[in-house]
């Protein structure tokens, strides 16, 4: 089952050390890991994305929360959150035959040319199924580099 | 006034109430051992031979008194060799504070000689651990490690701290209050968990209660009495529940686990309702889960609410102090008794005397058993000992054999199983309770991990009464290969050193017994001794200990022989 933690914790050196520790003592693979600030000063804000089966989250999740600078520690299943990533596919050379059809790709995934300086680089906000699909319609054209932010997410 | 780093380091302990420490000095520490030249008036520190000795003997000290231990050691091998320790402290839920000196904070991450990341090594063996960088930080962040380590389910902390924040100063006040947004141990539980509770307790048939440490931990002792007495529910003690229930009561059944006894493993499986009280249903109490309790109704409590449903479903979780969970349940629980459920302890009790304790406890023939060692040292203590078990087959005995008369008599190394923790927790405990008599119960393996902490025992003049039992060899580990193995004896026999020849070298006189006529004389001797006395009792090479619940065995396959 895949879920989404959402970890709010002090802003504290060591805290991030502490929480994927916790990961890797039972040798679970972190599927993203996502680390920003808060509307509250000094609060930083954990998304990690799973996948474990239910015992394991409901443990791991009191186990985290266990952590002394962790405030708050929430988790969901997709349902019950609007989670997005942003991805950048930087081509490899795109021969200007092929520049129409390209751009057919991106419009139809809903993605946007970010730069065409030296290499088109392809920009996209969306799920990671979204995002997945993209970068198996891009396959055709080489890709040179690819980087994805992992989820970020929020309550409905 | 301006006072330097490390002055501010023995003030905020002395705030703390510590005026005893266990340490080693070297060079990232030096400021800090400086300072503790200032306040040796009122800071005893005992100068063990290796760091790891100072966290053991730590544990020793705060699992007598339940207050936290101290110790303190130089950067780099000195903070690696408290790893063990740290380790140690944290399964078995020990308050600890550890300070480690740290190289200059201009010279973080350069590797700097004896520069090695203490905080990341210990991030995952501590409650809490932290760097200071500034002097400025000392106070608050003391004040935070003392709190974070003796409240809710205690357990190490570790302040490292580099060279310049011992030597610069600071203007020293130390806080009445500091922030921790995200640490707040909840003590008092819900009412209508209470009430589920005691409806689950007053319409049971078999209930059974497991007591654990944090029975001691809390210092619950008189309130689980009180309960079992007024529900008249049969207690079994985990390995580190020992002593929290007198064992000559008649609702004590025991001891719980691989080695515990015959009637509280096997009718675990037969209560109708499990109250688990401030313990964690270790895989060494509960066998093979699949076919753990699954008949009763568990009530888990304990105050931390990550161990409810860890191991095992608790139909009712109490995430909340023992004490307080078992003082608002006493007024909820209806008076009874439960004496034909009792009594099939009894029978098991039988069963088990006959098949193992009485050939353990009175032999006629062959080598002396460690069993009728620690009978006849339990019989000439009257139960009134500290007794300080390492880890191994002579553990397991002595946790079998010894009859606990008073709380916080029992310390060993449980979760961790740390070979090596007998002899330095035996120091701390010596501190931490000077009128009591306290007995290392060692094997000769462990033993010889920590040897050289007979050197601190010798310079402190500590009356450490170590009853050796030796078989020549790693026992337990030798037991599972005869059992488990077809007795390939796998690098388990040792070629021991003359010990009573070692301890004299320490200047600590000894004795060896060899012959059962003479056990009795030599241990009245051991404890008639004033200072520290070794006690070595050659026992069966190839004894066993019995019952036993082989790894992956369920409760109900307890094995007598």
């Amino acid at each position: 089952m895949k879920y989404t933690i959402l970890a709010f914790s002090e802003n504290n050196p060591g805290v991030l050390y502490r929480i994927s520790d916790l990961f890797l003592k039972r040798n679970i693979n972190i599927e993203s890991l996502t680390v920003s600030e808060t509307e509250t000063l000094g609060i930083s804000r954990f998304t990690i994305y799973v996948n474990v089966d239910e015992r394991t989250i409901n443990t791991l999740t009191k186990q985290l929360f266990r952590i002394i600078e962790v405030v708050d520690i929430y988790y969901f299943q997709d349902a019950d959150i609007l989670f997005k990533e942003i991805a950048f596919i930087k081509l490899k050379k795109v021969t200007s035959d092929k520049i129409q059809y390209l751009k057919t790709i991106v419009v139809n995934n809903n993605a946007t040319i970010a730069s065409e300086k030296t290499q088109i680089v392809i920009e996209k906000v969306g799920t990671e199924k979204e995002v997945d699909a993209l970068v198996k319609d891009l396959r055709t054209f080489g890709i040179a580099e690819f980087i994805r932010s992992g989820r970020i997410a929020i309550k409905k | 006034m301006k006072i330097t780093g490390g002055e501010a380091i023995m003030e905020s302990l002395l705030k703390e109430g510590v005026n005893l420490i266990f340490g080693y000095p070297g060079g990232a520490i030096m400021p800090s051992y400086d300072a503790l030249y200032k306040y040796k008036d009122r800071i005893r520190h005992i100068l063990v031979r290796h760091e790891q000795g100072a966290t053991h003997a730590a544990e020793g000290f705060a699992r007598v008194t339940g207050r936290v231990g101290v110790c303190i050691a130089t950067s780099g091998p000195g903070a690696t060799n408290l790893v063990t320790g740290i380790a140690d402290a944290m399964l078995d839920c020990v308050p600890l504070v550890c300070i480690t000196g740290q190289v200059g904070a201009h010279l973080l991450g350069s590797d700097a000689f004896q520069e090695v990341d203490v905080i990341g090594i210990t991030a995952p063996i501590t409650k809490w651990n932290y760097q200071i960088t500034r002097p400025d930080q000392i106070p608050d962040i003391f004040a935070k490690a003392f709190h974070i380590a003796r409240t809710g389910r205690p357990g190490p902390v570790l302040i490292d701290i580099t060279k310049n924040a011992q030597i610069e100063t600071l203007d020293f006040v130390y806080p009445q209050s500091f922030d921790l947004p995200g640490y707040a141990p909840t003590y008092k539980p819900l009412q209508e968990s209470i009430q589920h509770a005691a409806q689950l307790i007053n319409q049971s048939v078999r209930p059974y209660i497991l007591a654990g440490h944090g029975i001691l931990i809390s210092q619950a002792e008189k309130e689980l009495l009180a309960m079992a007495e007024k529900a008249g529910i049969p207690v079994a003690c985990t390995l580190h529940g020992l002593s929290s229930f007198p064992t000559d009561h008649a609702l004590y059944v025991g001891f719980l686990g691989m080695h515990g006894n015959y009637g509280p493993n096997l009718l675990t499986n037969k209560a109708d309702v499990i109250i688990a009280l401030g313990m964690r249903f270790d895989d060494r109490v509960t066998g093979r889960l699949s076919d753990y309790a699954k008949q009763a109704k568990i009530i888990h409590i304990d105050i931390d609410p990550a161990e409810i449903h860890k191991n095992v479903h608790a139909h009712l979780g109490i995430a909340a102090d023992v004490k307080v969970t078992l003082q608002m349940l006493l007024t909820l629980v209806t008076k009874k008794t439960h004496k034909s459920w009792v009594h099939q302890f009894r029978k098991c009790d039988a069963q088990e005397i006959n098949k193992v304790i009485e050939k353990e406890i009175h032999p006629k023939v062959g080598k002396i058993t460690m069993a009728e060692t620690v009978q006849m040292l339990s019989d000439l203590t009257a139960g009134e000992a500290v007794v300080v078990a390492d880890v191994g087959q002579h553990q397991m005995v002595a946790a079998r054999y010894y009859k606990f008369k008073y709380s916080r008599s029992w310390i060993s190394s449980g979760g961790a199983g740390t070979m090596g923790f007998g002899v330095p927790a035996a120091i701390g405990a010596c501190l931490g309770a000077p009128g009591r008599i306290i007995v290392a119960i060692v094997g000769d393996g462990g033993f010889q991990m920590t040897i050289q902490e007979l050197g601190t025992i010798a310079q402190e003049n500590l009356p450490v009464k170590i009853l050796l039992l030796n078989n020549n060899f790693l026992g337990m580990v030798r037991q599972w290969q005869q059992m488990f193995y077809e007795k390939r004896y796998s690098f388990v026999q040792l070629d021991n050193p003359d010990f009573i020849h070692v301890a004299n070298g320490f200047r600590i006189p000894g004795k060896k017994i060899t012959k059962r006529e003479e056990l009795k004389l030599g241990l009245k001797h051991l404890l008639k001794s004033q200072g520290p006395f070794l006690l070595e009792v050659v026992v069966g090479k190839e004894d066993n200990v019995f019952p036993m619940m082989p790894t992956g065995a369920s409760v109900e396959e307890m094995r007598l022989e």
